[in-house]
């Protein structure tokens, strides 16, 4: 227990310093991260996303900070006539980090590489055939897909050598990519990347990155002040006060494309639709985002952000807060408190909610026990799990759970409907095993359907915005906050910078600062 | 003598101590000014005031007021941790030491066994696999400390079983379980007795370490252990969250801690055993 | 000391090996065979490392002994096993060497003396105090110890109440193990007063094993004396200064000094003692005799009557009893 206290004094004396301007070394950069890939396979699971966030990997197309979407390294694309064929012209001049040249074919081999390794390749959009003729890509899919590019944007089709295996073992040493920067060494807890000769788009300005996973938000923030990192992404909203000083930080916080909901597994005692709307109701989502999370996150009402058109303040929340309809809707679905210790039971079963949570975001736990105190108020006995990150997904699919807790990004493709479709269509026979909940309404299937083949903007908005008020009608999930992301970085480097779409952390744009 | 009225004046002392603390824990309801699980949350992270003397947490809970009902979770726990294990430790070392041959063998291999495993580890795995709770978390440290109790319970049987009023106590026709209760128990007791109460002190910080770590008490629980996890967050920006849990916890385990080796001073001035 | 007197208890043909470190075995009882007659005592005196201690914890079924029987009544004790074997325990008693050891410190007088008659549910718990008090009063101590801890007793006090235990379930055999060798010879005397006059009320039969040659002679009708875990001699307590054996006249000069007849010369004793773990083919005391001779080195003399109610395991004695000049 000294040992404890000891420790304390250590890391008070420690935090209350920063460590002032250092001098810029201009030839290591170190960045804070949290990383959840436990190799750089990026056809498995999510983590192409780590791929190219430490700046190994690159897309056709990328997104800019108005979620717009913008050529990479596809230099230019079209749509035929019936919609139905694309074609997109790779960039002249790229090549990999091993010096071999990009050209169609190397694309054609790398996304197919893609759909065959991972099943989640599908729901973005299925083709029929792919033809490379020199820097010529052609992809004819099986149905209009109105949103190619934003697909392609995706992480998990990011170009790699396919040639480059099997004499690179791709999860273990990083793949070949057109990144700035190629992996030298990679465990889960740190990777550390070496300059890429090849690169295409400008001055690489480091020999070496060095990427500490700092899983902890609080002890990730206190290795920045520190100096122990010259940048560190996602700061916990306690502790971006820290940063003030700008002559020692410079903070880039923006509204982020994320949702912080929980899943409500429609089966078990949330399956009634009183309960699921008198558990919403409970929540005093204003103080949780408000007061709590001191405003560094948005009050949640919809399944998509207000940093996006798709009609936020419209749309109408039937489960706003309000504890004496809460209590009412219970008391209407047959749940009584027989004996007076506060939690309500019917045919003797107590109103017991399992509430599925991880640790590796702070707001997370923090959202959770408010949660947990305000549905104590009203009769819920909710008891918190807390499990590894890595279980979430599985857990998620399984249905394992009565509420699980989740920080989804929304518009990955730049559009919300492959978010909306993966969490809340209809899973029939594990055709969309991301929907582990048990939700199902044939409305909003009808819904979905219209919308993969809308191309028209204004009518898919209003499509969005139907969608998001038939999910919300029914209670089918609890949108806690919207977070604001950040990244912070040491004024002795510039050029870092947050995009709402979270996949470039690692960009050619970081380097030492000008004296 | 000298020496025999200080060890009883620091006993008595430190049994002061001990039942103020347990007072606290008794009486929690009185002494708290705040229900420890009401959360108004629009009082989330407040400093310490009039109001709140140890502030407040993130959900605007009375910390003084957790911090009261943590004695009575934190006692209770460790209380039932080293009943079990002094219970089941003496009397499976007491089994091994009298009846000797293989069932002393075999007793003492699965002792040596436990022993391999490293305490705070084995207690995370069974805590991991079987679910982080208080029962589970007693449960896993039993399951490492018990081998203590049971080498103390065989050596001082073994010490004992030599001794002529245990052979006279057989010439006269006693059965083995009124040996072992009648004269083995009742010699042995003071000496586990002590030690038990020594490893009060030790447990808290154990039963404590794990809810730390979120393998014990979960929210909304106050515990301290607990509460310095949740407090970590704020480490710097509302220090009082770790401060009052940490400084209850060494506060508490110091006079237990001194408590105990002022009960063994006591019961064994020449400190032979 | 008369042959109409009953057996009963023999010892039998008794060994006892203990296997000590590397294999080997100590030896600590060899071929001992003795009988106690009903209402006598017997006293066993020998040096420390004899093997008395041993004795008596076979007798006690304290140890099980390597071969050989121990017949109470004509009934093989060593062959009783569980509940029979602790029946069988009401009939022989034993009272301990040092009676701080002896008693359980937390038990109260009153429990330590009902202790065994509880063992055997002969009285019920309320009938305890009165039980205890009654034998209390049986060896001459007040009735108020009852309530008292053996702890703030006299040595003497203590032993009285070990050998109130002792009787407690009114046993036909009593052990005594070196009950005096504790206590200050004042006291000694006492005790032996007290156990005398038990053993002629309740026709006692009485094992008394004891180092000092004095002390046993008062007190024993007959004497074994024992050597290297054998039975080296047996004889009448009251003639004693006959003893015949070499071993057993060394043990007597060395606590009656004896009036030197003219011519005689007695050598004291010479040699080691040798070591129970190594035991010599033949006779046990050989290296430490002045009389031994070639066949002493071959063979192990066995215990013979030399006159009526006087044996000895001794070679030359043996040869020299067939002559008539003795």
């Amino acid at each position: 227990m000294v040992l404890m206290i000891v420790c304390l004094a250590a890391v008070l004396i420690a935090g209350c310093g920063g460590s002032g301007k250092k001098e810029a070394d201009t030839k290591t950069l170190k960045v804070g991260v949290t990383n959840f890939a436990d190799s750089l396979e990026p056809t498995e699971n999510y983590f192409g996303w780590v791929v190219m966030r430490y700046g190994i990997g690159e897309s056709l197309a990328k997104f800019d900070e108005k979620m717009n979407v913008q050529p990479w390294l596809a230099e230019s694309w079209q749509i035929s006539a019936d919609h139905m064929t694309w074609t997109f012209k790779i960039r002249d001049g790229v090549k990999f980090s091993n010096g071999k040249p990009l050209d169609a074919a190397a694309v054609k081999a790398s996304l197919e590489r893609a759909f065959a390794k991972n099943k989640r390749a599908v729901t973005f959009f299925k083709y029929k055939e792919m033809k490379a003729e020199g820097q010529t890509l052609t992809i004819l899919t099986e149905k209009p897909e109105p949103n190619m590019p934003g697909f392609l944007a995706d992480p998990l089709f990011l170009i790699v050598d396919v040639s480059a295996e099997p004499a690179r073992n791709f999860a273990k040493e990083g793949p070949i990519g057109t990144g700035p920067y190629m992996c030298k060494t990679f465990v889960k807890d740190k990777a550390v990347m070496v300059k890429n000769p090849y690169y295409w788009d400008g001055v690489v300005p480091y020999e070496t990155v060095e990427i500490p996973s700092i899983d902890d938000p609080n002890t990730r923030a206190m290795a920045l002040q520190s100096g122990e990192v010259d940048m560190a992404v996602n700061i916990a909203a306690g502790d971006i006060g820290l940063f003030n000083d700008k002559s020692k930080f410079h903070v880039d916080r923006i509204a982020s494309l994320r949702t912080v909901l929980a899943r409500i597994n429609q089966q078990g005692v949330l399956g009634d639709p009183k309960v699921r709307a008198a558990f919403i109701s409970a929540c005093d989502r204003k103080v949780y985002n408000e007061v709590i999370l001191k405003g560094t996150f948005i009050e949640g009402k919809a399944p998509v952000p207000p940093s996006m058109d798709y009609g936020f303040d419209q749309l109408k929340d039937p489960n706003s807060y309000n504890i004496e309809r809460a209590k009412q809707l219970l008391a209407e679905a047959g749940w009584k408190d027989a004996d007076g210790d506060g939690i309500l039971e019917k045919d003797g079963k107590k109103l017991t909610v399992d509430f599925v949570v991880y640790n590796s975001r702070a707001e997370l736990p923090i959202y959770a026990e408010a949660v947990q105190s305000d549905a104590k108020k009203v009769g819920f006995d909710v008891k918190i799990k807390t499990v590894d990150y890595n279980l979430i997904d599985k857990m998620g699919i399984n249905g394992e759970y009565g509420l699980l807790i989740s920080n989804i990004t929304t518009a990955n493709t730049g559009d919300p409907e492959i978010f909306l479709n993966w969490y809340w269509k209809t899973n029939k026979n594990g055709d969309n095993p991301q929907n582990g909940s048990g939700y199902s309404n044939p409305a909003l299937d009808a819904k979905f359907a219209e919308l993969s083949t809308t191309f028209d903007r204004q009518q898919r908005r209003q499509l969005i915005i139907d969608c998001q008020q038939l999910i919300m009608n029914d209670g089918a999930a609890l949108f806690l906050g919207y977070p604001e992301t950040n990244i912070i970085s040491s004024t002795s480097i510039e050029g870092a910078q947050m995009y709402p779409s979270d996949y470039y952390w690692l960009t050619n744009k970081i380097k030492p600062a000008k004296k | 003598m000298g020496s025999l009225t200080k060890d009883k004046f620091l006993f008595w002392l430190y049994t002061c101590f001990v039942l103020l603390i347990l007072g606290f824990a008794i009486f929690a309801p009185w002494l708290a000014p705040y229900d420890p699980y009401d959360a108004v949350m629009r009082q989330s992270l407040q400093a310490p005031s009039d109001e709140h003397l140890f502030g407040t947490d993130k959900l605007g809970r009375d910390c003084l007021s957790r911090i009261i009902y943590g004695a009575r979770t934190s006692l209770m726990m460790t209380l039932s941790l080293v009943a079990v294990i002094t219970i089941v430790g003496t009397f499976i070392g007491v089994l091994a030491g009298y009846m000797g041959g293989k069932v002393d063998t075999v007793l003492m291999r699965i002792v040596d066994m436990m022993l391999a495993f490293p305490g705070i580890v084995l207690a995370i795995a069974i805590a991991g696999m079987l679910g982080g709770n208080i029962v589970n978390a007693i449960l896993a440290l039993a399951a490492v400390s018990w081998t203590k109790y049971a080498r103390l319970g065989r050596s001082l049987t073994l010490k004992l079983r030599q001794r002529d009023f245990i052979a006279a106590a057989v010439t006269s026709g006693s059965r083995p379980l009124h040996i072992l209760w009648r004269h083995i128990l009742p010699n042995i007791l003071p000496t586990i007795v002590v030690t038990a109460a020594m490893d009060i002190g030790t447990m808290i910080m154990e039963l404590a370490g794990l809810s730390f770590l979120g393998f014990g008490a979960q929210p909304p629980t106050p515990e301290w252990g607990l509460m310095l996890n949740e407090g970590r967050q704020h480490i710097q920006t509302a220090p009082w969250l770790m401060l009052y849990p940490g400084a209850a916890i060494l506060i508490v385990v110091t006079i237990f801690n001194l408590w105990g080796d002022s009960l063994r001073d006591i019961m064994d001035p020449q400190r032979a055993n | 000391m008369s042959a109409d007197k009953e057996t009963i208890l023999t010892i039998e043909k008794v060994i006892k090996r203990f296997p000590v470190a590397e294999g080997r075995m100590l030896t600590a009882c060899d071929n001992v065979s003795l009988s106690l007659y009903q209402g006598e005592t017997l006293g066993v005196v020998g040096e420390s490392g004899c093997g008395k201690s041993t004795l008596v914890k076979l007798i006690m079924q304290l140890h099980a002994p390597t071969s050989g029987a121990i017949c109470y009544r004509g009934k093989d004790l060593t062959r009783l096993t569980g509940e029979r074997m602790r029946q069988s325990r009401r009939h022989i008693q034993m009272v301990f060497q040092d009676p701080s050891q002896a008693f359980n410190p937390k038990m109260k007088i009153k429990d330590i003396l009902c202790e065994p008659l509880r063992n055997f549910k002969l009285i019920k718990d309320r009938e305890a105090g009165k039980k205890a008090e009654e034998l209390l009063r049986m060896v001459e101590l007040p009735e108020e110890f009852a309530d008292r801890y053996p702890g703030n007793m006299s040595g003497g006090q203590r032993q009285r109440i070990g050998i109130a235990r002792a009787l407690a379930l009114e046993p036909e055999i009593l052990v005594c193990d070196e009950a005096t060798s504790a206590l200050d010879v004042s006291v000694q005397k006492k005790i032996i007063e007290l156990l005398v006059r038990i053993q002629r009320e309740k026709n006692l039969s009485m094992i008394f094993i004891c180092h000092d040659l004095a002390l046993v002679s008062q007190i024993s009708h007959r004497i074994a004396v024992m050597y290297l875990g054998n039975i080296v001699e047996v004889l009448a307590g009251d003639v004693l200064s006959k003893a015949k054996h070499p071993y057993t006249k060394a043990l007597l000069q060395a606590v009656f000094p004896v009036k030197k007849k003219e011519g005689t010369v007695v050598r004291p004793l010479e040699g080691e003692i040798p070591s129970p773990l190594e035991l010599l083919p033949g006779c046990p005391f050989q290296s430490r005799c002045s009389e031994s001779m070639e066949l002493c080195r071959r063979e192990k003399p066995m215990l013979e009557e030399l006159l009526p109610g006087h044996s000895a395991a001794c070679h030359l004695l043996k040869l020299q009893s067939g002559k008539k000049d003795i």
